[in-house]
């Protein structure tokens, strides 16, 4: 029990960041996406034992993480709770700049769908082999080639991202 | 990866940035803490919700708490008629639950001053019931009947009355309705009728026909008072199923003076089509109270056709001379040769017997019955098997009528 703890621990500890950060691109509210992550964590502690038995249990996670996100993105009411802190820390350098950026990201994000959404995220920014991201999605490895395809397809028809990534390319 | 998704992937994380916040170890605890409390929350509410459901539907079932026995089988009529005795207060007539007793609602006359009549009421199919009121004047204590209405009304599925509506035909102004009785498919009522006002026993009813849909109304006449003749009094009618025979119980009365017995005793006779109207006396005999029991020291107190018209059920009571002890039994007479084809429920009552009534659902299949000994208390019950399995109240002195 206390090593199943201490895994629990050590994993939260390397990983909470990680997990955020997917969670902020599926949610775009820093909130949210901490409460995403609290929720998927505090459902796969119970089964932690299992779990970490497997070789991956960051991909048993994001599986949790996408899934509550896919439950709390179908309801009605959202949830939504008050948050005693301001998410947004200030930054230091072209804060305008940032900010462009990120709403530009999350304008076009907030255009896919649920699944295209999170396939992209996984695939992309998570860097997932296909194979794993089909895990998580649950579902098989064409469809999410041909799921992420439609996802890139319909980003590249928003005219901000793509000046943001002509300047990424420059 | 290719150079789109590479070029995404920066674009994201530029967008990303870092978390405000950390989330701990210690904060997904309390997160499972708080889950667990609330799933047990939840499923303690669950349970007193479910627990009280259950309670509520038990005390919505049981009503005043009394039960009548195991649940019926499968068929019988989830509810009865019961009309107390008028004057033994609260003189009511309501609605209750054959499983259980429960009263589900009361039956009155939709307008005001008039009054049910005494076993006024009638079962058709699909828990429809027409029902006698009777309208009168005069003082409360002496009333006299100046005519009759006759209302049809629905019970809802929870033995609920739905509404009230006047039966086409059934405004009886100047006429005293005695008995109704009406077909399992509720096309068809028939009355025994007499004029309204004080009773004259020099008149012999008539029995009235009804259609419920058109209003149209067939007559058949009674034997006309002879002095000094023994009359055959029509009672107790009741109708097939599809309401086409009209089966009736003939008892010999002497109208006026003194008469002499013609010793043929009671008659179950019937009309057919029951709809043409005419004079009783053209009816077809059906079966002889000779045939049944002793006339000396037997009587018929009831007869219903069967739903097809094949049979009849009679009551009778038969007290034999030597002390022996009364017995009540239904017994099933085929219209055909007026022979009883088997006895269906036998009761003795001892030294004499009291009685209240006869009656069954629209399709003949279940028997109501209230007699018994001619003390204490009476049971009351509905046929089944060879037995009478009670309804509430179990002690039916009380008790006028029933129906379902």
């Amino acid at each position: 029990m206390d090593a199943e703890v201490e895994h629990f621990a050590h994993f939260v500890e390397a990983r909470e960041r990680a997990l955020q950060r997917t969670a902020w691109l599926l949610t775009g509210d820093w909130a949210l996406a901490e409460d995403l992550v609290q929720t998927a964590l505090a459902r796969s502690w119970p089964r932690w034992e299992r779990i970490r038995r497997r070789d991956d249990p960051e991909l048993y996670v994001r599986r949790v993480m996408v899934n509550t996100w896919s439950t709390w993105s179908r309801r009605r009411w959202r949830g939504e709770r008050a948050s005693a802190a301001v998410p947004d820390s200030p930054a230091p350098g072209d804060l305008a700049g940032e900010l462009a950026a990120r709403l530009a990201v999350r304008s076009a994000l907030g255009s896919l769908t649920h699944r295209q959404r999170a396939v992209l995220v996984l695939r992309v920014f998570d860097d997932l082999p296909e194979s794993q991201v089909a895990q998580v999605m649950n579902c098989a490895v064409g469809t999410v080639k041909s799921t992420m395809a439609r996802a890139l397809a319909k980003l590249r028809e928003d005219p901000r991202l793509a000046e943001l990534m002509e300047q990424e390319a420059r | 990866m290719s150079e789109t998704s590479r070029q995404l992937r920066d674009l994201l994380e530029a967008a990303v940035g870092e978390p405000p916040r950390t989330v701990t170890v210690q904060a997904v605890r309390r997160r499972v803490t708080r889950r667990r409390i609330i799933e047990s929350m939840a499923a303690a509410i669950v349970a007193v919700l479910v627990a009280g459901l259950g309670v509520a539907v038990a005390v919505r079932a049981s009503g005043s708490g009394q039960a009548s026995g195991p649940r019926p089988p499968a068929g019988v009529p989830r509810y009865y008629v019961e009309q107390g005795f008028r004057n033994t207060p609260p003189a009511v007539t309501v609605i209750r639950a054959t499983a259980t007793g429960a009263v589900t609602a009361t039956v009155h006359c939709p307008a005001r001053g008039a009054s049910i009549l005494g076993s006024g009421i009638a079962a058709a199919s699909h828990r429809t019931f027409f029902l006698v009121c009777e309208e009168q004047t005069g003082p409360r204590n002496d009333p006299q009947v100046t005519g009759s209405r006759i209302y049809r009304f629905h019970l809802t599925a929870t033995g609920r009355i739905a509404r009230y509506t006047l039966m086409p035909g059934g405004s009886l102004d100047g006429l005293s309705v005695r008995e109704v009785t009406a077909s399992a498919d509720g096309a068809e009522v028939a009355v025994t009728t007499s004029p309204a006002g004080p009773v004259n026993s020099s008149v012999s009813p008539n029995i009235m026909v009804i259609n419920t849909r058109t209003g149209t109304r067939a007559l058949w006449h009674g034997s006309p008072a002879v002095p000094g003749k023994m009359a055959l009094s029509a009672g107790e009618p009741s109708l097939t199923a599809d309401g086409r025979e009209l089966v009736y119980l003939a008892t010999p009365r002497c109208i006026r003076g003194h008469c002499q017995p013609t010793g043929n005793g009671q008659e179950v006779r019937a009309l057919s089509p029951a709809a043409a109207g005419g004079q009783l006396s053209s009816s077809r005999l059906l079966a002889r109270q000779s045939a049944l029991v002793p006339l000396a020291s037997g009587y018929l107190d009831g007869a219903l056709v069967s739903a097809n018209g094949s049979s009849v059920f009679v009551l009778e009571m038969n007290s034999p001379p030597r002390g022996g002890s009364t017995t009540v039994s239904v017994v099933k007479v085929s219209a055909a040769t007026g022979r009883p084809l088997r006895v269906v429920y036998r009761v003795p009552t001892g030294n004499g017997f009291s009685f209240r009534f006869f009656s069954a659902d629209p399709f003949r299949r279940y028997l109501l019955l209230d007699a018994g000994p001619p003390s204490g208390a009476m049971p009351n019950g509905w046929i089944y098997h060879r037995h009478l399995l009670p309804l509430s109240p179990r002690d039916g002195t009380n008790v006028f009528y029933e129906t379902w």
